[in-house]
C-alpha cells in the first residue's frame, strides 16, 4: 500500500527521552501508523518515563499507565472491555521495553498470546534495561557492555520471535526505525488482523550503546544490513516472510560504531559473525521453505 | 457537593490532561540543525547551468511538465542535449564513485520529447521601460539560445541567419541517425514562439554590411565554424576525395550521395565520427584512420562506440602524406606510421611520426574530417585577436559560440549565449556585471543560473549556493546499490538501413527509476529521512512550497537529521 508520509504525531513535543532517542523516534511512527483511534499501555519503562510529568503527558492518544510486567494482560483487559462496548474500531497497543517482554513480562504476554487476544504487542527492544541505567537484560547481545556485564555480556540474546512463533499467533513481525516505511506498513498489516500481534521493533538507544547521539537511524540500518537484525515476518507462528534483501555487510560495521563492543577482541567479533551467519541460514530457510505460501 | 467526574476519576488514578509541549526541550541542546543546500557536481559541470537535482527529483515524482520547465528555464534546446551533447554532468555524477552515473542525458531527452505540445509556448518577462532592441548574427545553438534569454528578458531581438534555415551545426552537421531534424524544429519553434524577429538567408557582411547593425543597442556575433580545414597534403583535391563538413551538409540536404565499397575516414573528432558513421548507413565498408589512439581521440566515447558496434573498422597512429590514383580507379593514402610521445599544452600524447614507416591503403572515397575554422573574414578587424573573438571586444558587442576561445560543443555554445544574453542585460540596465555574476555563478566552473539571474534581478538577496557537494559527503548508507537503465537501440540490421535514430530512449517506467537514482548531492529532494528519523517529531516538510522547518524550542539538538541526510543538507550550528 502507497502510506503517505506525513501524519499527524501523537507522540508530542516536550517530551523526555534522551536528545537522539531511537526508542522516541520508534514510538512516533508506531504512533503515526496507528491513527487516532488507538488506546495505548505503557509500563514502568523508557516509554514511561519520558512520558511527561504529571500533570502532562507526551502521549496524544489515551494511554495507560501499567504496572512492569502487566502490558500485556493490561491491554487485553482493555481490548476486551472495548469489545463488550461494541467499539471495534479502537485498537489497543501495548508497549514494554526488552525487560518487560523478554524477562519480567514473558509469563503474562505468553498467557495473552495463548488467549490470542485482539492486541498489538510492541516490544521496544533497546537492548537492555537502559532506563534504569544500563543493566544487561536477556535481550542484551553476547558480548556487549552494560553497567552489570563490565567484561561484555556472556550470555547470548534470547530469540523472542521464536517464542512467539511458538504460540502460533496470528502475526509477529520484526522492525525497525532505520526501515520506517516498512514498520509502518507492518503496524498497518497488524491492525488488519483480529488476535494477539507482536512487533518486535529494534531501538537503538545512544546512551546505553555508548554512541554519539546523531547515530540512532544508522546504526538501525546497519544492524539489518549485517544480518544482525533481519527484517521479517511470521504468520500463524510457520510462514515465514523476509522484508528486506541485505546487503550482508560483515558484523564489524555494525560493532564497531559502538562504545559497548569497543573492548571484543577478534575472536569475539568471528563468534559473532558465526552465530548471526548461522541465525541468518536458519531464517532463509525457514523463508524459503514458505516463501511460495506468503 | 457538586464534584467534576474528571476529578472523581482522579481520586482514584491521577490523570494527565495537559500537554508535554508546554516544556521547551529545545534549551536542552547547544546545537540546531539549519538547511544548507550545496551545488551538485553534475550542475556545476554542466556549461549551461541546468539544475539536474532539481529536474530529476520532479521526474522520480512523476512531476513531468514542472521538470520540463525546470530544464527550459537554463537549456533552450533540451531534446538537442538530452541526444547530442557531450554529458559532462554523467562524467561528473557523484554516484559513479558509488555504483553507476545516473543516466541525466536519457532523462534531459526523456523529459522533453514527453512535453506536450501545448507547452511550447513560453512567454517573454516585460521589462518594460529598459527593453532595448539587440540584434543576433548567427542562427546555430548560440545564437538560438542569446535570442531565446534575450527575448525572455524582455528585448526585441533580431535572429540573422545567413542559411534558408535555422540550427546551424544542429541543422547541416549531425546526421539524422544522432539528432532527427523533427526534434530540432520543434525546439526552434518553441523559441519562435517568443517575440524574435527572423531574418533568415542574410548573410551579414555579405548581403547587408556590419555597419548597418549600428542601429541596435547591441549586438551578438555567434558565426559557427563553417570553414573546411584542409589536410595540406598531395592529392587532397581529387575526385572522390571529400571535406567532411560538406559531406554531413548535403546529407543533411537530403542530397542522393554514392559511395564506393569501401571508404576512409580521416580524424578522430565528432565530425569524422558523424560522417563515418553517414558512410556506413551509404552501404560502404568504412575505416577510420586516426594519428593518436582510441584513448586520445576527442570525439563522445558512446560515439566510439556505438560506431563500433555498427561495424566501424579502426586503423590507429597513422597520419595521412599523400593521396593518389591506386588500381582499378581506386585510391591509394599513403599514412606515415606515429607512436605516443610526451604530453602537450592540452595534456594529449603527442604523435610522433616514426623514421621510415608507411603504411599505404586501398580505398573507393576518402572522407577527411580535420576540424574546422571560423569564417572571420567580414568581422571588423579591431575584434579578432589570434583567429578568435573576444568575449565582449567593443561596449555594444558581444560574441559566443565557436568564434571565441572555448569547446566547441554544443553546450558550451549555448552557454556563452545565455552569458551574452545576461551580460548585455547588465550592462544595458548599468548594473554591475562582477557583483551579479558570482550571485548566479553555478559552482566554480562558469555555469550561470537564469533561475538565480531572474530573481537577483527582481531584487532578491539569493544566490547560488557556494559549496559543491563531494562524493565523501553522502551518507551511502541510504541508497541501496543499483545500476543504470540499458537504454534499448534499433537492431543494428535497421539502424545501418537508413538514417533513423538508433537511441529509442528511456520508457516511463525506466525513467522515472533512473531519475529516482539521483543522490540529489547538496540539495534536498524530500527523502523525508530526517522526518521519520526526528525524535522529537520537530520537523516538518513540504515538497510542493519546497520547504523544511523545524520546531527549535522543541529541538534537542541531537543530530540525527543532519548525520541522516544522505545528501548533506542539514547542517549543525552552535546556537548560545
Amino acid at each position: 500500500m502507497v502510506f503517505q508520509e506525513q501524519q499527524p504525531n501523537f507522540l508530542r513535543t516536550g517530551h523526555a527521552a534522551c536528545a537522539g532517542c531511537g526508542l522516541a523516534a520508534g514510538m512516533k511512527l508506531v504512533f503515526q501508523a496507528m491513527g487516532h483511534k488507538t488506546i495505548a499501555v505503557i509500563v514502568p519503562s523508557c516509554e514511561g518515563s519520558i512520558g511527561g510529568v504529571y500533570p502532562n503527558t507526551a502521549y496524544g492518544v489515551p494511554t495507560f499507565h501499567s504496572a512492569f510486567e502487566i502490558a500485556a494482560p493490561t491491554a487485553a483487559g482493555i481490548a476486551n472491555a472495548l469489545k463488550i462496548q461494541g467499539k471495534d474500531e479502537i485498537q489497543v497497543v501495548a508497549f514494554a521495553g526488552d525487560g518487560g517482554t523478554y524477562d519480567i513480562g514473558l509469563a503474562a504476554l505468553s498467557g495473552v498470546t495463548k488467549n490470542n487476544d485482539d492486541i498489538i504487542y510492541v516490544c521496544l527492544d533497546n537492548e537492555a534495561y537502559m532506563n534504569t541505567g544500563i543493566q544487561v537484560s536477556s535481550a542484551t547481545p553476547s558480548y556487549a557492555w552494560t553497567g552489570t556485564t563490565p567484561e561484555g555480556n556472556p550470555r547470548r540474546k534470547k530469540n523472542i520471535m521464536e517464542i512467539m512463533a511458538a504460540h502460533y499467533n496470528p502475526y509477529s513481525a520484526t522492525a525497525t526505525i532505520g526501515f520506517p516505511r516498512d514498520l509502518q506498513q507492518k503496524i498497518v498489516k497488524a491492525k488488519s488482523i483480529r488476535g494477539t500481534k507482536f512487533i518486535h521493533l529494534l531501538v537503538p538507544c545512544p546512551t546505553g550503546w555508548r554512541t554519539p547521539s546523531d547515530l540512532a537511524p544508522e546504526l538501525s540500518i546497519l544492524a539489518v544490513e549485517t544480518n544482525v537484525f533481519p527484517l521479517y515476518e511470521v504468520e500463524d507462528g510457520r510462514r515465514y516472510t523476509l522484508n528486506h534483501e541485505p546487503r550482508s555487510l560483515p558484523v564489524q560495521e555494525y560493532l564497531l560504531k559502538q562504545g559497548r563492543f569497543k573492548h571484543l577482541n577478534e575472536e569475539q567479533i568471528r563468534q559473532v559473525q558465526m552465530d548471526v551467519d548461522e541465525e541468518w541460514e536458519r531464517l532463509k530457510q525457514r523463508a524459503g521453505r514458505f516463501a511460495s505460501r506468503k | 457537593m457538586n464534584i467534576h467526574p474528571d476529578l472523581l476519576n482522579e481520586l482514584l488514578i491521577p490523570i494527565s490532561y495537559g500537554s508535554t509541549a508546554v516544556i521547551e526541550t529545545g534549551k536542552w541542546g547547544f546545537q540546531k540543525p539549519y538547511t544548507n543546500f550545496m551545488t551538485a557536481p553534475c550542475q556545476e559541470a554542466c556549461p549551461a547551468g541546468i539544475n539536474i537535482p532539481e529536474f530529476l527529483y520532479l521526474t522520480s515524482e512523476g512531476r513531468e511538465e514542472e521538470a520540463f520547465f525546470s530544464v527550459l528555464r537554463e537549456n533552450p534546446l533540451p531534446g538537442v542535449c538530452g541526444r547530442a551533447c557531450f554529458h559532462p554532468c554523467e562524467a561528473n555524477c557523484n554516484r559513479s564513485q558509488y555504483d553507476e552515473s545516473v543516466s541525466i542525458q536519457a532523462l534531459e531527452r526523456y523529459v522533453s520529447d514527453r512535453a506536450s505540445i501545448e507547452i511550447d509556448q513560453i512567454q517573454p518577462i516585460p521589462c518594460g521601460e529598459s527593453a532595448k532592441s539587440i540584434a543576433v548574427v548567427g542562427g546555430g545553438p548560440s545564437g538560438l539560445s542569446c535570442a531565446y534569454f534575450l527575448s525572455i528578458l524582455g528585448h526585441r531581438v533580431t535572429l540573422f541567419e545567413a542559411k534558408k534555415e535555422l540550427g546551424g551545426v544542429l541543422r547541416w552537421g549531425i546526421p539524422e541517425y544522432r539528432l532527427p531534424k523533427s526534434v530540432l524544429k520543434r525546439e526552434i519553434r518553441r523559441i519562435l514562439s517568443l517575440p524574435i524577429e527572423l531574418k533568415t538567408g542574410v548573410a551579414i557582411g555579405k548581403d547587408v554590411p556590419i555597419e548597418d547593425l549600428d542601429r541596435f543597442d547591441a549586438i551578438y556575433l555567434s558565426p559557427g565554424a563553417g570553414l573546411k580545414v584542409s589536410l595540406k597534403i598531395e592529392g587532397e583535391a581529387m575526385k572522390r576525395v571529400w571535406k567532411g563538413g560538406e559531406f554531413l551538409e548535403r546529407i543533411n540536404s537530403k542530397e542522393k550521395i554514392r559511395l564506393g565499397k569501401e571508404t576512409l575516414v580521416i580524424g578522430g573528432g565528432n565530425t569524422a565520427m558523424d560522417v563515418a558513421r553517414s558512410a556506413l548507413r551509404l552501404g560502404s565498408k568504412v575505416t577510420i584512420a586516426y594519428r593518436r589512439t582510441r584513448n586520445e581521440m576527442p570525439a563522445i566515447k558512446d560515439e566510439i562506440d556505438e560506431a563500433e558496434e555498427e561495424g566501424m573498422r579502426f586503423e590507429f597512429l597513422v597520419q595521412p602524406v599523400k593521396i593518389r590514383q591506386g588500381q582499378k580507379r581506386r585510391l591509394a593514402v599513403t599514412f606515415q606510421r606515429m607512436k605516443l610521445g610526451g604530453s602537450d599544452e592540452g595534456g594529449r600524447p603527442r604523435a610522433i611520426p616514426i623514421k621510415g614507416k608507411f603504411l599505404t591503403l586501398e580505398t573507393d572515397d576518402v572522407i577527411t574530417a580535420v576540424g574546422e575554422q571560423v569564417d572571420l573574414s567580414w568581422i571588423p578587424k579591431g575584434f579578432v585577436r589570434g583567429g578568435l573573438i573576444g568575449l565582449n571586444p567593443s561596449p555594444k558587442v558581444f560574441a559566443g559560440g565557436d568564434a571565441v576561445d572555448q569547446p566547441r560543443t554544443i553546450a558550451t555554445a549555448i552557454a556563452s549565449g545565455k552569458r551574452a544574453a545576461m551580460s548585455m542585460d547588465i550592462s544595458l540596465r548599468g548594473d554591475s556585471e562582477e557583483a551579479i555574476l558570482s550571485r548566479i555563478q553555478v559552482g566554480n566552473k562558469g555555469s550561470l543560473s537564469m533561475a538565480s539571474y531572474l530573481s537577483v534581478r527582481e531584487g532578491e538577496t539569493s544566490a547560488e549556493p557556494k559549496g559543491v557537494a563531494t562524493y565523501q559527503q553522502m551518507n551511502p548508507l541510504y541508497f541501496a546499490p543499483s545500476q543504470r537503465v540499458k537504454i534499448r537501440k534499433r537492431s543494428r540490421a535497421k539502424t545501418l538501413k537508413n538514417f533513423s535514430e538508433v537511441n529509442m530512449g528511456l520508457r516511463a517506467d525506466e525513467a522515472r527509476f533512473s531519475a529516482s537514482r539521483c543522490f540529489s548531492c547538496g540539495t534536498c529532494n524530500y527523502c523525508y529521512n530526517c522526518y521519520f528519523f526526528c525524535p522529537e517529531g520537530v520537523v516538518s516538510l513540504d515538497p510542493f512550497s519546497r520547504t523544511r522547518t523545524v520546531d527549535f524550542s522543541h529541538c534537542k539538538g541531537c543530530g540525527t537529521c543532519a548525520k541522516a541526510c544522505p545528501r548533506a543538507v542539514v547542517e549543525m550550528r552552535i546556537t548560545l
